[in-house]
């Protein structure tokens, strides 16, 4: 095997493998890497989008008909949303218990809100 | 962290806050170094892009989350959990000749990316983290799940080993 030189250089610092690495990145072009990552941003925005808002809705829509169930235990405060709860009611021959629809009405609520709160955050 | 440009964390908390231009100009200016942690990780210019890629986009979409500081601090932390996450799934091969600028690299780059190859997987990725992203031990034992004394040790000898590599090259 070969000897070590008889003088060795001053041995390099920490500040020769950054010029290294900056040298490493300096070389790394941008060749459509960044406008790939923000439409690919983008895409994820209007898909995100379309599910909270659908989700929105689908909450909106069962709070709704939730609402419409239980206009009778509430105070009469239009009479078309009185008359339609009775069609409503006389299409279901009274065969939901409307506390139940009120649960189920909440636990809908909350799950679509976690929901649209998960896909939002992830 | 201190040290930013207040342009930087201007744009940071626009971002953060959803601004997609804002977060285009940041992806712009420092994709570069997330690309770069990305091969050195994964020593494969496809795999590092690959990841470098996922990072940002998880970036995006995890950007409630943030909690101040650099973002490409912030960034490479979660490189390297994509590195992580990618090498379960699949070890990649060693592509030294996939390494970035490899044709035409000059002897001293070569002899470093080979000595880069060459350490122990946490010394490459503490040094990549430390020494090439610019983490603090702390941040990369907090990305690596590693005790911080681990780290330092991680980095103090794969220094020691690119230095020899470098000095090597110098006294040739």
């Amino acid at each position: 095997m070969s000897e070590p030189p008889p003088e060795l250089p001053d041995e390099p610092g920490a500040d020769a493998l950054e010029r290294f690495f900056a040298a490493e990145e300096a070389a790394i072009a941008d060749d459509g890497f960044s406008k790939r990552i923000v439409e690919k941003a983008r895409d994820e925005i209007s898909w995100r989008r379309r599910i909270v808002y659908g989700a929105g809705m689908a909450g909106f829509g069962v709070a709704l008909a939730s609402i419409i169930d239980m206009a009778p235990h509430l105070p009469k405060l239009t009479g078309w949303v009185d008359g339609l709860s009775t069609e409503l009611r006389q299409a279901e021959q009274g065969a939901l218990d409307p506390l139940l629809l009120i649960a189920a009405a909440v636990v809908a609520g909350v799950s679509f809100m976690l929901f649209a709160i998960l896909s939002q955050e992830r | 962290m201190s040290g930013l440009l207040p342009d930087e964390q201007e744009l940071t908390r626009a971002a953060m806050a959803g601004d997609q231009k804002a977060f285009g100009l940041l992806v712009a200016r420092h994709q570069a170094s997330i690309r770069a942690l990305g091969r050195r990780l994964s020593r494969s210019v496809s795999d590092g892009d690959d990841i470098a890629q996922a990072a940002l986009l998880n970036a995006w979409r995890r950007r409630s989350t943030w909690r101040g500081g650099s973002f490409r601090g912030w960034v490479c932390m979660i490189a390297y959990r994509e590195f992580l996450a990618g090498r379960k799934a699949a070890r990649s091969e060693t592509e030294l000749e996939d390494h970035p600028g490899a044709s035409g690299e000059s002897g001293e780059r070569l002899d470093l990316m080979r000595a880069i190859s060459a350490l122990d997987e946490s010394e490459r990725a503490a040094i990549a983290l430390c020494i090439g992203a610019g983490l603090s031990h702390a941040d990369a034992a907090l990305a690596m799940q590693a005790p911080l004394g681990s780290v330092k040790s991680w980095v103090l000898r794969g220094r020691a080993k690119l230095q020899k590599a470098l000095a090597a090259y110098e006294r040739a």
